[in-house]
């Protein structure tokens, strides 16, 4: 007999059925959705995250006090620069202030460094116009496109030109034990725009304003003492090595961050958090292969008689085999394809508002790639025929006699 | 082993037993049981409950094997075949008949009809023919898109009647096939069958409880307690 006649006729059984077999497609359906959005999404995570740390150029190290005791100014740069390995160190001031321009007001991260230096920090920061600030200006600044064009807004915060107020809270504690607060204000004039860089989330230069060194000291009364130095080493393979020269160097009292180590940890969390919500869709599709055991098992219960007619007119073993996991096949082809649909729609869907974070929105386009569908596909596949064997393999053991004989 | 050509008898059995167990007890359902029927014969099998007419019928139709003795079937020794050869045999030489009709319902006449002749791998277009040919002479052509639970117990019988000739078998193996039909249309369908037998050529044997209906056949086998008691020729007319 030949395969596809069976086949046919199994899809005919299916259709006999219709309400159950659709309840049965469905939960193979809900499974392999779940298993698809979820890769979907964990991959567009994964690529979100990894893609904000990869602003950050891979082979600096960020080098900041490991204790209040600790405090770097100028004298720690050139020591830096000595250590073997090192290429260059940009020491850095920052701290989230409120901009002022105009009428309107806009809560910003203002960053100081040598503004020559930019490439080697972030490297695909570009000027969409005008020009970056020299290490001695102490009234330029430099916006990120997302300060100078805020999404949303029709009209620019600011532009090159203009000029606008810093203002940072600044909280002190005198020698007699009071708190101190103070407004700092400071006026600057907008000297260029970055253009969008598309860098999101962690070090983020688009929401960024960037002054000279000098001009954030100022501004957040840091008193020469810096916030961090970024070092720049010669090749990512030296990160540790340089990383263990200045641990050396300062007894273990500053901390040194390193971006790639720091990928490396999310790549190790996203894996694991992949594994995790995968396993549960995993179960769902579990929950689906029971439900087309026991249909078919019904199934089997119900067509007894007719198992045993097919066997009087000569379905060898294999037949009924082949037939019954032909059932189970198609509910696996129906639900999984659709499933498969399904999960890639719903991924897009659940993912089509922004995620708010603390200081930013983000758009994550959940990341789909065709292994990772075809594998979905497959896997519902054989979970279904897998499901199907047991029933399957009763019913191709039954007794024509009394199966014929079943009422 | 014999060819067809050679074989003198649709179906023959020698010194047929089947032993049924039950806890310390064992049970005759036939005890050396030797019958030969003949090409184009309609061979009726009688007897009461329990004299093991159905064993007989499902020991013929290779779907029970037997404890001792022996089948042939058009010549072919069952006892040597393996479970796929026989149910190759049973698609190629044996037709069924039951007393229930055993259609199946979510699906036409006429796929019925094909049904045997798919699970023997005859092509769609020469099954379909033949199909239709069967309706034809069974008087059901117009039936052939309806469903079987539109006819009435009569015509579904009679479908099952033309199914089990599909694949022109050597042997028709009918079970009580007017068990479920009243006394007119019972009748009728034992007419039917014992045209096929003289008109077309196809060898009938079925199993009744009832006499009258027993008659109208060419030959008469009493079972009793699984053994043949009587046989007894009868007088056409």
């Amino acid at each position: 007999m030949n395969p596809l006649e069976i086949f046919r006729y199994a899809f005919e059984a299916l259709r006999e059925r219709r309400t159950r077999s659709i309840l049965t497609i469905l939960m193979v359906l809900i499974g392999a959705a779940l298993m698809t959005a979820l890769n979907g999404m964990n991959a567009g995570m994964e690529n979100f995250v990894l893609s904000s740390f990869s602003s950050l150029s891979p082979n600096s190290l960020i080098v900041v006090p490991g204790t209040s005791s600790v405090t770097l100014d100028a004298h720690d740069v050139t020591l830096l620069k000595k250590v073997s390995g090192v290429d260059d160190a940009v020491p850095f001031i920052q701290g989230a202030a409120i901009l002022h321009s105009g009428v309107k007001t806009l809560r910003v991260m203002v960053a100081g460094f040598d503004q020559s230096k930019i490439n080697l920090l972030y490297p695909t920061a570009e000027l969409e116009e005008g020009s970056f600030i020299s290490p001695y200006d102490s009234t330029g600044m430099v916006l990120g496109s997302k300060i100078a064009m805020p999404p949303g807004e029709t009209r620019p915060f600011a532009w090159v030109g203009k000029v606008v107020t810093a203002e940072y809270k600044h909280t002190s504690i005198e020698p007699s034990g009071q708190i101190k607060r103070e407004a700092v204000k400071r006026s600057f004039v907008v000297k260029g725009v970055l253009k969008y860089t598309g860098a999101p989330g962690f070090a983020n230069v688009d929401r960024s304003a960037l002054v000279s060194l000098q001009a954030a000291n100022s501004l957040f009364k840091r008193g020469s003492h810096y916030d961090g130095i970024i070092v720049i080493t010669a090749s990512t393979d030296l990160n540790s090595k340089v990383e263990k020269e200045i641990l050396k160097l300062y007894s273990g009292n500053v901390m040194v961050i390193s971006p790639k180590a720091i990928v490396q940890v999310i790549e190790k969390t996203m894996a694991g958090f992949t594994t995790f919500t995968v396993s549960i869709a995993m179960v769902s599709l579990m929950v689906a292969a029971v439900g087309i055991i026991t249909t078919l098992f019904t199934s089997v219960m119900e067509r007894t008689r007719e198992i045993g007619l097919l066997k009087a007119l000569g379905f060898k073993n294999w037949h009924v085999l082949v037939m019954f996991l032909s059932e189970a096949l198609i509910v696996g082809i129906i639900g999984g394809s659709l499933g498969l649909v399904a999960g890639y729609f719903g991924a897009h869907l659940l993912l089509m508002r922004p995620v708010q974070f603390s200081h930013s929105a983000a758009l994550i386009q959940p990341l789909f790639e065709v292994e990772g569908l075809v594998f979905v596909w497959l896997f519902t596949l054989a979970i279904s025929l897998l499901a199907g064997f047991y029933p399957a393999w009763r019913a191709s053991k039954l007794n024509p006699v009394e199966a014929l004989r079943k009422e | 082993m014999k060819t067809v050509e050679e074989a003198k008898y649709a179906a023959e059995t020698v010194d047929l037993t089947k032993v049924y167990r039950s806890g310390a007890y064992k049970v005759y359902a036939l005890r050396n049981v030797n019958i030969k029927i003949r090409r184009g014969e309609f061979l009726a099998v009688v007897g009461p409950s329990g004299s093991g007419k159905s064993t007989l019928l499902n020991l013929l139709g290779t779907l029970d094997q037997p404890t001792s003795g022996k089948i042939l079937i058009d010549g072919f020794d069952t006892s040597k075949l393996s479970g796929g050869e026989l149910a190759r045999l049973r698609s190629q030489k044996i037709g069924f008949v039951f007393q229930a009709y055993n259609l199946i319902n979510r699906t036409s006449v006429l796929r019925n009809l094909e049904l045997p002749a798919m699970i023997l791998g005859v092509p769609a277009g020469e099954r379909r023919r033949r199909a239709l040919e069967l309706l034809e002479l069974m008087g059901l052509r117009k039936e052939a898109y309806r469903k079987p639970t539109e006819l009435s117990g009569g015509e579904q019988q009679r479908v099952a009647i033309a199914r089990a000739l599909m694949n022109n078998p050597a042997l028709v193996l009918a079970d009580e096939p007017t068990g479920n039909l009243d006394s007119k249309t019972g009748r009728s369908i034992f007419e039917l069958l014992r045209k096929l037998c003289h008109e077309q050529g196809a060898t009938v044997v079925v199993v009744t409880h009832n006499l009258e209906l027993a008659s109208m056949t060419d030959r008469i086998i009493h079972l009793r307690d699984g053994v043949v008691v009587k046989e007894e020729e009868v007088k056409a007319g």
